[in-house]
């Protein structure tokens, strides 16, 4: 039960988390690539040219980089919360939503910033965006000015035309770096498998428990309820053979009883003469015509018992440990 | 080497009384042959399931040492013959000659008139003395003249081969390895066993170490009959055809094993549980034995020879292939 509800709330966790990475890229690439093309201080439907404007191959190459990163996106989310399964409806609703928004986003960014970028004949000569603004040519200006004067104007606005240049050039390499950080976030989120590591080790060893309790209930039930000594002499050993499995220790097919019995025991198997003793037992039932009675049932019994008993406290073990990390 | 010990009551054995007798000789033999427990073992399993053994390995590794420690120990006959180019079939079974005395042709026993006979280096003879060998070990007995003679009960055949060398020796054909119920090989001892055979010899003063004679022709017959006591479950028989069938079937291999080879397996499994004090045969008895019993019997196809590759390899990987019997019988088994 516990182990539902953690399982359901990791998963919920994950739906959203992936939800918000997926919105937060898409929302911070898209100002990013309208700002640095497109004109930042006009209105959304006017044409114009942002920073990075200048080049039209570099506005055609982002446009279809961020087409392509759109897709292959909204791919990876689909990956993503598809492994996710029985979400609930406001899960659904939410995981629809960003879902057609992550198909229309990368086909209609890309389409806007063509459709709306300028591409004027005079821009690739300049790249700085600004020829539009009315700037003082020194050819226009009838008027000279004195040489002190004008030494200390030009040297203000050689200053503000550094800062003009230095400042976008900073805010650029700011968009980059969030837009690249929270690509790799989002990356890492989508990337991760749906079930984390350390909890599933909960659930395998939750399993390993439900198993070994099998197998030894159904050793401890052929002992109870038959007459037939022999059966549940192989009974036992095969709860045995369930509980090695549950514990790392698979019978392969071509192994024999001795074969498994010695990889157990190389495994770290806690109870050998137990295990041996149940070995031998189950050859005698299994491969020999001699009458079974009740002492070799017992005997069995008891094998069963301890090796059930070491195997869960090694399983038991390493629980601990994880539980306490 | 022998010392006479009194004959035990051996008309009948069980399969756990035959085991610890074969135990008390192997560890008899160990006295005298440092090391090779398996070996050992896998020539007493021959023994006991009345069939040939052939050790083959390098000279100088205490093949001849072993066969007449076995003689020894266990009260038998020893004949050895070594195998040359120019050995004549009569010389190993055995010739009519004139008697003047009486003017009769009188019949001179071969030395494989014997219970355990050394065949040395049998590799190094012509396909036709080999053959003369043929019958003996096949059917016990040796025909000279149109008449039939049987041969001493037990008779045990341990051949030596030397497998490295190629000049002036004759290829063991098929059908007479078939005839070998398992081979054997000795293999190179460890460094510490070896300095231990070094240091027993030197301590011991005489060349060879005095074996007791622990048995007999009649308990070696009984600890054979005792053999035949060992039960066989039908997983285990399905378990060894599946084995056979294997040969038959892989991809390396060129002619797989004879039904002869099952059998083979079958009364070496059994035999391994004899020595094992059971008297029913377990799926680890049958993977034992498998690799000594099967591999002299499969052809490989030659292009293995430049890899390397021997029957051994192939039946190894056979073995841990094949499917064993599965833990829950298929028909219920009353107690």
């Amino acid at each position: 039960m516990g182990r539902e509800r953690t399982a359901g709330g990791r998963r919920r966790h994950s739906t959203i988390g992936a939800t918000q990475a997926a919105l937060t890229v898409l929302v911070v690439g898209g100002v990013a690539l309208g700002a640095l093309l497109l004109h930042p201080d006009t209105g959304l439907l006017a044409k114009g040219r942002g920073p990075l404007g200048g080049n039209p191959v570099l506005v055609v190459g982002l446009a279809l980089l961020s087409l392509l990163g759109g897709l292959g996106l909204r791919e990876k989310y689909r990956e993503q919360v598809g492994a996710a399964r029985e979400l609930n409806p406001v899960e659904q609703r939410l995981v629809d939503g960003v879902s057609r928004v992550l198909l229309g986003a990368p086909l209609v960014v890309p389409l806007l910033v063509l459709v709306l970028h300028h591409f004027g004949s005079s821009g690739s000569s300049h790249g700085s965006g600004h020829e539009s603004l009315p700037l003082p040519s020194p050819r226009l200006d009838p008027v000279p000015t004195l040489p002190p004067a004008q030494h200390s104007g030009h040297a203000g606005d050689s200053t503000h035309f550094g800062l003009t240049r230095i400042l976008p050039g900073l805010g650029i390499a700011l968009l980059v770096v969030v837009v690249v950080i929270a690509g790799l976030h989002l990356w890492r989120h989508l990337a991760r498998p749906p079930a984390p590591e350390a909890p599933a080790k909960y659930a395998t060893l939750d399993d390993e428990q439900e198993r070994l309790a099998q197998a030894v209930n159904i050793g401890r039930r052929a002992l109870l309820d038959g007459t037939d000594a022999r059966a549940a002499v192989i009974a036992c050993y095969a709860a045995m053979e369930e509980s090695l499995a549950a514990s790392g220790v698979t019978r392969r097919a071509s192994d024999s009883p001795r074969e498994l019995l010695e990889r157990a025991v190389a495994g770290g198997l806690p109870t050998e003469a137990a295990a041996a003793a149940l070995t031998a037992l189950f050859r005698e039932a299994r491969y020999s015509t001699h009458p079974m009675d009740g002492s070799h049932r017992g005997r069995a019994a008891a094998a069963l018992a301890e090796i059930a008993d070491g195997l869960r406290s090694r399983t038991s073990g390493p629980e601990a440990v994880t539980g306490t990390s | 080497m022998t010392s006479p010990q009194p004959a035990p009551d051996h008309d009948t054995l069980t399969p756990r009384q035959a085991g610890e007798r074969a135990a008390a000789v192997l560890d008899e033999i160990r006295t005298a042959v440092v090391g090779k427990a398996e070996p050992l073992a896998l020539v007493m399993l021959g023994i006991l399931a009345g069939g040939h053994v052939l050790i083959e390995d390098l000279p100088g590794l205490g093949k001849t040492l072993l066969a007449r420690s076995f003689a020894t120990t266990l009260g038998l006959d020893f004949r050895r013959i070594q195998f040359t180019p120019d050995l004549l079939p009569s010389d190993v079974t055995g010739a009519p000659f004139y008697d003047q005395r009486t003017a009769d042709m009188v019949f001179r026993p071969g030395p494989v008139f014997t219970h355990l006979l050394l065949a040395d280096e049998i590799n190094r003879t012509p396909p036709k003395t080999q053959a003369a060998l043929l019958e003996a070990m096949a059917e016990s007995q040796v025909s000279i003249d149109g008449s039939t003679r049987s041969l001493p009960k037990p008779f045990v055949v341990v051949a030596t081969a030397n497998p490295i060398e190629y000049e002036g020796t004759y290829t063991l054909p098929e059908a007479q390895l078939d005839r070998f119920l398992l081979r054997v090989r000795m293999g190179y001892l460890e460094a510490s066993e070896e300095a231990g055979m070094l240091r027993a010899r030197v301590d011991r003063v005489a060349p060879e170490a005095v074996l007791r004679t622990l048995s007999g022709p009649g308990e070696v017959l009984a600890m054979r009959a005792a053999v035949e006591r060992v039960e066989v479950d039908d997983d285990l028989l399905e378990y060894v055809v599946a084995l056979v069938r294997a040969t038959r079937a892989h991809p390396h291999i060129q002619v797989g094993a004879s039904p002869r080879g099952g059998l083979a397996l079958v009364q070496l499994a059994r035999a391994r549980a004899v020595l094992d004090l059971r008297d029913y045969v377990t799926p680890e008895d049958v993977k034992s034995v498998a690799v000594p019993a099967l591999a002299h019997r499969v052809t490989l196809k030659p292009e293995l020879w430049v890899r390397q590759i021997d029957g051994d390899d192939v039946m190894r990987e056979i073995v841990q292939s094949v499917r064993a019997p599965q833990t829950l019988p298929r028909t219920p088994i009353a107690s």
